[in-house]
């Protein structure tokens, strides 16, 4: 679905959403298109790229008789592009960065550098067609965050046991803010929070205090290939909202 | 979003689900380099989550998302596309996208907190 930004337009009276075809023009070299996926991440992609890239994410599968429903696939292509002017996809193996397809993670990206961010995430019954058997668990999973090169299409994963531990996030905001040091900062706010690997339902959630939020700087480790975790926790102050996701 | 001469850097949060299935209709920002939140909007009583939020020129769009808990049918959408627009300068919600706003300012109620702008003391105040 797409809506236009170029011309002006109001809600009420003369929005023009264009569904494209998503079934159109399949992967060249593998006749396959994207799976139909939920809770993953859509990014830009570098200004000059003209795909936009979703990783992750999830394929409900409680009613497959619904259109366009599919049974989940395998985690291996976790990485797709859409090249909206030519409506055509391809799949990537970015299995370095992580071996599962995640979902629900925070996500973020930092075009101007052509990097892509996906934080720590669960899994659940429609991540793959390996984890159907957890029926309604969710897992938490991908201890790390999942940094994407989005022109190259390779990812990298590194540690987020400065933040989040044993306890991962899912559900939570990230934002890139450029400016800020050399290659500018991530900050994560909110979410909830479980053991990894812990087999459990969503509605035993706890949830992060908003008193602290996390801050990656990207260049003092990611960029400067140095061994710092480039974490650091940062109280906040004023009216501090209730937590949520 | 960024002051226009980059004093401050400015998050927007909108909504969400907190404990016992809590609904938010609120809208918080959360200036750098102070880390000082700051309610900007509501509470109100149409609340949001599941939506995503995205900027374009100083307005800010969400996309989808559910007004109740669960899968319960609403009792009033009244995003009946899909679609919200907000001004992240006046905190105003209307119907139409600008593709040629005006510069974005930071909300009035945000420099009160973060003294983007402090009355001076003492020069001839009386109270």
């Amino acid at each position: 679905m797409t809506i236009s930004l170029s011309q002006s337009w109001d809600w009420r009276a003369n929005m023009s959403e264009v569904a494209l075809n998503k079934s159109a023009n399949p992967n060249p070299a593998t006749g396959t298109t994207a799976p139909l996926l939920v809770n993953g991440a859509l990014y830009h992609g570098a200004p000059s790229d003209p795909n936009v890239y979703l990783y992750g994410g999830t394929s409900p599968h409680s009613n497959i008789s619904f259109t366009g429903s599919n049974w989940p696939a395998s985690q291996q292509y976790s990485l797709w592009s859409y090249d909206a002017s030519d409506t055509r996809w391809n799949q990537y193996d970015i299995s370095d960065g992580a071996y599962w397809r995640p979902s629900n993670g925070f996500y973020a990206e930092a075009p101007d550098q052509d990097l892509a961010f996906y934080f720590n995430s669960e899994l659940d019954s429609g991540s793959s067609m390996n984890t159907i058997a957890l029926g309604s668990y969710v897992k938490p999973s991908l201890e790390g965050m999942v940094v994407i090169n989005t022109t190259a299409q390779t990812a990298t994963n590194l540690s987020t046991g400065a933040v989040s531990g044993d306890l991962l996030r899912t559900r939570g905001g990230m934002v890139y803010i450029p400016g800020i040091r050399e290659y500018g900062i991530l900050l994560a706010v909110g979410g909830t929070y479980k053991p990894v690997d812990e087999l459990d339902s969503v509605e035993t959630a706890n949830y992060v205090p908003m008193g602290t939020v996390d801050v990656f700087d990207i260049g003092a480790s990611f960029r400067n290939d140095s061994s710092e975790s480039g974490w650091f926790k940062q109280n906040t102050t004023g009216s501090v909202p209730q937590p949520r996701d | 979003m960024s002051a226009v001469d980059n004093s401050s850097h400015n998050i927007y949060l909108y909504g969400g689900t907190g404990a016992n299935n809590q609904l938010f209709d609120d809208i918080y920002v959360l200036s750098l380099p102070s880390f000082t939140w700051t309610l900007v909007f509501g509470p109100g009583q149409s609340p949001r989550w599941g939506h995503t939020c995205h900027t374009a020129g100083r307005q800010m769009l969400t996309a989808s998302g559910a007004s109740t808990a669960g899968f319960a049918a609403p009792p009033c959408e009244w995003e009946d596309k899909g679609v919200g627009v907000i001004d992240l300068s006046t905190m105003v919600w209307e119907s139409v996208y600008n593709a040629d706003t005006d510069p974005y300012t930071v909300p009035a109620k945000v420099l009160s907190t973060i003294s983007g702008y402090v009355k001076p003391i003492g020069l001839g105040d009386t109270c």
